[in-house]
């Protein structure tokens, strides 16, 4: 598909045809583009496990649940949760990674990349200060709503139902550390969620208890698990879905030259991309709650 | 362009033409992309200044530059500051004439659809003070960078690729930048892309090495590993978005011509 028609059919697309798996080779089409995306600091940051819904449990299903995304996790066929692994600027201060780039010719001597350099100047003032940053953040702050879930989980343990155990995360990380996971982690979600669509399938961005998230997919202390699970399967309702989601104004977004001078948005440009699609009609679209109906009495959903 | 090609064409360019201005609506179509992004309960969360190199002194160009690249400042036309606004989430909730979440707007056009759960009443007592405005509307902004923030980003860069043009993500100076650009405190840096038309070939050396696919990739938990398919990396390479790995064989001819062109210091 066309790139701009692929950002203009995404949607946060929450109803999937629970009956229609998702083939393989889709899910790995999504993965290798991850696989391109952008390296902050041409650091390895971010990793994917890939959950297929069939292949839980009935516990570790409830587990995953939460008031916010019951009924999507019940009708995707497959989740890909992203976590960012927290020891990559530390595996990097040997600098081997970018002189590997150097030597392939992909950073260029003549704007400032050597072994040398790499060694002098990119490690201890980048690489390093990263991960000495003195200012500290707290992480694994849940919000009340999944200590919420978390709790009835654990009240329904006493009737005898199992309990996904809650492990303490680190209580703090450096700031500059965190925002070069969460910066990685949306660069690769972007390609993940637009790439799912140009394979002609669905996806969503919902939250998921990290702390449940880390005990399911096994994972280390140092991957941090902040980070949005992709909930992926083919359309139950139309491409659609409602229509393209309202927006405030560009110029509240955008500046040019200087914050406060707006870039001021050209109705020409507009037009073009709406013929391109990437700007689609937005909602509401008139026959959205017919549709809205009928899927309820297809998926089985109370009105 | 197809939007595999489009992946795949991406590379971290440093040989802009420099004498070759990006046309505004190449940059307003950037970022409209960004506008399209997901984003959660659908908030804004980037913030985004446009600067041209040329409308910029030497000196007001040296305030954004860090030990990552600085050269690049200076070759590429335009230049897009990328922030998180810390406080966009009880902007947010705070206007609620807005057609968006708060509002309940999106509740009543039926796209946050009701038989899942988003009614009045659930937006009122769980969304807004759960995840929109945790702590209360008086609670400091949050840093920590912004995983939203950064999707915008990446689809305005992606899109760059799109409308023909080159763009480099690099990191900037925080305090320099808000001298210069004059932005809030409350905007927390991203990454500064750096856009405009390559002077190198679109190879630029080839898509550039990377952890083997089995160690990021996993299914079912950690233990195992996604196993690659080749047959799906067959189809890829045909769509171009698995496309020729460095080194090119030409690769240093073409550093050296670059070189020589743009009169910059001889490569080793």
């Amino acid at each position: 598909m066309e790139f701009k028609e692929v950002v203009g059919w995404r949607r946060s697309i929450r109803f999937f045809a629970p009956w229609r798996p998702v083939e393989r080779e889709k899910v790995q089409a999504i993965l290798e583009a991850v696989y391109r995306a952008p390296k902050v600091l041409e650091l390895d940051i971010v990793r994917c496990v890939v959950i297929y819904r069939d292949a839980l449990t009935a516990e570790q299903l409830e587990s995953i649940r939460s008031p916010i995304n019951s009924a999507q996790i019940d009708m995707a066929p497959v989740y890909i949760q992203f976590f960012a692994d927290l020891q990559a600027a530390e595996r990097a201060m040997d600098g081997g990674h970018l002189k590997e780039l150097i030597d392939l010719d992909l950073l260029p001597a003549s704007f400032g990349w050597t072994h040398d350099y790499v060694d002098r100047v990119i490690v201890p003032q980048v690489y390093k200060r990263i991960l000495t940053d003195s200012n500290r953040v707290v992480v694994g702050r849940r919000p009340p709503l999944l200590q919420e879930v978390e709790e009835q989980a654990q009240a329904r343990a006493g009737g005898g139902r199992t309990v996904v155990a809650v492990e303490a995360e680190p209580a703090t990380l450096p700031l500059s550390l965190l925002v070069l996971a969460n910066t990685a982690v949306g660069i690769a979600q972007a390609h993940a969620l637009l790439s799912a669509f140009d394979e002609g399938l669905g996806a969503h961005l919902c939250g998921i208890s990290p702390v449940v998230m880390k005990q399911l997919c096994r994972i280390p202390d140092y991957w941090h698990t902040g980070a949005s699970t992709m909930l992926l399967g083919y359309h139950a309702g139309s491409w659609e879905d409602g229509g393209q989601r309202p927006r405030e104004p560009f110029e509240e977004d955008f500046f040019e030259g200087r914050y406060g001078t707006p870039f001021v948005q050209d109705p020409g440009v507009v037009g073009r991309l709406k013929a391109e699609r990437m700007i689609q009609d937005e909602a509401p679209l008139a026959w959205r709650r017919g549709e809205l109906s009928a899927l309820a009495d297809m998926l089985g959903l109370p009105k | 362009m197809e939007f595999k090609r489009v992946l795949g064409r991406r590379r971290s360019f440093h040989y802009f033409a420099t004498w070759r201005p990006v046309e505004r609506e190449k940059i307003q179509a950037m970022l409209e992309a960004a506008r399209r992004a997901s984003r959660a309960v659908n908030t804004p969360f980037f913030k985004a200044v446009v600067t041209y190199r040329d409308r910029l002194s030497q000196e007001e160009r040296n305030q954004f530059k860090t030990a990552w690249e600085p050269t690049v400042f200076d070759f590429a036309p335009v230049s897009i500051f990328w922030y998180h606004d810390t406080e966009a989430r009880v902007a947010y909730v705070d206007r609620l004439k807005r057609p968006g979440v708060p509002s309940g707007a999106l509740q009543d056009n039926a796209v946050m659809a009701p038989l899942l759960g988003w009614s009045r009443r659930f937006l009122s007592e769980v969304i807004l003070p759960e995840l929109l405005a945790p702590g209360g509307r008086s609670a400091p902004p949050a840093r920590g960078g912004n995983s939203d923030a950064a999707m915008a980003m990446e689809q305005a860069l992606l899109c760059a690729y799109d409308e023909g043009l080159a763009a480099t993500l690099v990191p900037f100076d925080e305090d320099g930048a808000r001298t210069v650009l004059g932005v809030p405190e409350v905007w927390e840096p991203l990454l500064a892309m750096l856009v405009g038309y390559p002077a190198e070939s679109w190879e630029a050396g080839g898509q550039a090495p990377g952890l083997p696919f089995e160690d990021v990739f996993f299914a079912g938990s950690m233990d195992t590993a996604f196993e690659r398919d080749p047959q799906v990396v067959a189809r890829l390479q045909s769509e171009e978005l698995i496309q020729e790995q460095a080194p090119i064989a030409w690769r240093k001819h073409e550093i050296r011509g670059l070189d020589r062109m743009f009169r910059l210091p001889a490569s080793r």
